[in-house]
């Protein structure tokens, strides 16, 4: 199952983060910023201990409750995918989540690049494609 | 390597592309560039203006070009202007510029455009034809995109067949390596 | 440069039709292409209009840096009001223009091949059906007129504007929408004009991604 979904741009910034289930614990929206930033530093360090050359980093962070996938773009935007601990088929939602970006809101005129993601047609669209996945 | 950059590109152009009229592309352009021309009245400007206006097309188009064609980070600036004559320009405007004319350091290279669409139907007015690169926006494009891809390029054109050039040529130097932002633990 | 020389710019352009058929194929380009140029189109004109129609004052004013005394708020206000009208008014004037031209531009390609039009009637069937599947891949979805010379083309899913979307609602994202919806306004009155037909076209109502466009015809052929 597909819990929630963060995008965190190139500077380490929540741009956006939804939840795909009711009753969900949440935090508070700057206990996310934090998590966010936190997570884009460790992603920056953890690319950089390869002992073997280079890395992309972070990829999966594993607990007992739940995964956290991370999925980064060659152009540094991350996508954070949480989902529970024996879901798989993460890459394919992924690289649909991707599509869906680049369409709707790389697309959308109203839309900053880097700027905080709030858009009706992106949040619908990712919606009914999580729930066929 | 470039026999696998080519069939890549042809195979998205083939199957994950969904197209249009190129008139109507070519039609846009060319009136914008009749707009600009009309308010600035001054090449240098209009000639600056399309390539920031491609810059911003490049921000933009980078992020489809990298979902749709699923290609991950270049090894070096030799293989990523292969990947962005083969894949990238196929899968945008069909075409595949040849990519030659390389510096010894591997830092500078051209663009030969054979077939530009933008180029369609359009001859220059003769005062237009030593002050516009009509085609400016392209510079831009590769500008924006390769930056956010953490490459610092810079692009120009040095020579256009509206201008009564053999050949229409972009020149691309690597300028260096973008870090990516990391912010401060003490932050 | 004068403005005459870059009219011609644009005649010039129009004149070699024969390179373009590459190999019999019909050409065609990634629509993401357009979809990209169009958001920006809108950007580089707005601009345009900041720099060379308010660059210098207009109307004879004295230069600010003459003795001028602090404006109360409220009148700076109200300047800055009608100069965003105004402002608004010549984004409008240019993205309409460009679509005008690529209209008479679009109407000399693919009205050449067909027989003559025998109303205007018959002219905006041709757009509706014609045009609407040449660029948008689909048919206006319903036309209507008053027989009176008004027409309204109604596009449930306007192809240009199926990406358009914000946050606080469909109402708010259909007035920013505004702006781009000038340029098939444009469009349509340019192929019109190029048939003959002097009208005004504006966008009747919107409901994202739904559009309606009202021809209202000045003079018929």
């Amino acid at each position: 199952m597909i819990l929630s979904l963060y995008i965190v741009n190139k500077a380490g910034g929540l741009i956006y983060q939804r939840d795909f289930n009711e009753g969900l614990n949440r935090m508070s929206s700057n206990d996310y910023l934090i998590l966010a930033g936190t997570f884009h530093s460790i992603h920056a360090i953890t690319s950089r201990i390869s002992p073997t050359g280079h890395s992309d980093g972070l990829e999966l962070l594993e607990a007992e409750t739940f995964k956290l996938h991370c999925f980064q773009t060659v152009t540094g935007t991350k996508f954070l995918l949480v989902t529970d601990p024996v879901h798989h088929n993460v890459e394919s939602a992924l690289k649909r989540i991707y599509d869906m970006y680049s369409d709707y809101v790389m697309k959308n005129p109203f839309y900053t690049p880097e700027m905080p993601i709030r858009l009706e047609l992106f949040d619908t669209h990712l919606l009914r494609a999580i729930r066929t996945l | 390597m470039a026999k696998q950059y080519k069939t890549l590109g042809e195979e998205i152009w083939k199957n994950r592309v969904e197209t249009i009229s190129a008139e109507l592309f070519i039609f846009t352009y060319g009136s914008l560039v009749t707009q600009l021309v009309k308010d600035y009245e001054d090449y240098d400007q209009v000639n600056a203006h399309l390539e920031k206006m491609g810059y911003n097309i490049g921000v933009r188009l980078i992020e489809d070009f990298l979902a749709r064609s699923g290609w991950g980070r270049c090894t070096d600036f030799r293989e990523t202007m292969e990947v962005v004559s083969k894949i990238g320009f196929k899968m945008f405007l069909n075409i595949t510029p040849t990519v030659t004319h390389w510096s010894a350091d591997s830092k500078a290279c051209s663009l030969i455009l054979d077939e530009n669409p933008l180029n369609d139907f359009v001859e220059l007015p003769p005062e237009a034809q030593h002050k516009l690169w009509y085609s400016n926006a392209l510079c831009g494009v590769l500008r924006g995109a390769l930056e956010m891809v953490q490459m610092q390029v810079e692009a120009k054109f040095t020579s256009c067949v509206l201008r009564g050039d053999d050949i229409s040529e972009i020149q691309v130097k690597f300028v260096r390596h973008l870090q990516e932002e990391v912010p401060d633990p003490d932050d | 440069m004068s403005i005459t020389s870059a009219i011609n710019l644009f005649r010039q352009l129009t004149v070699d039709e024969s390179q373009v058929a590459h190999q019999g194929q019909p050409h065609v380009v990634n629509e993401t292409c357009l979809d990209l140029l169009l958001i920006e189109m809108v950007q580089v004109l707005r601009t345009s209009v900041a720099e060379t129609s308010f660059a210098v004052p207009h109307g004879g004013l004295p230069p600010s840096d003459s003795l001028e005394l602090p404006q109360s708020s409220e009148s700076t206000t109200a300047r800055s009001n009608e100069e965003q009208e105004r402002a608004t008014e010549l984004l409008y004037y240019k993205v309409e223009r460009v679509g005008f031209r690529i209209g008479q531009r679009l109407a000399e390609r693919y009205a050449k091949d067909r027989p003559r039009f025998t109303d205007t009637l018959d002219i905006v069937k041709f757009i509706c059906k014609d045009i609407w599947i040449k660029l948008f891949h689909k048919q206006v979805d319903n036309l209507k007129t008053n027989h009176r010379g008004v027409y309204i083309l109604q596009d449930n899913k306007f192809r240009w504007l199926l990406r358009m979307s914000g946050s606080e609602g469909v109402a708010h994202a259909t007035q920013q929408a505004a702006p781009y919806l000038w340029f098939p306004c444009g469009v349509i009155r340019g192929i019109l004009a190029n048939l003959g037909v002097d009208s005004t076209v504006s966008v009747k109502e919107t409901n994202l991604p739904q559009c309606a466009f009202q021809i209202k015809i000045n003079r018929a052929v």
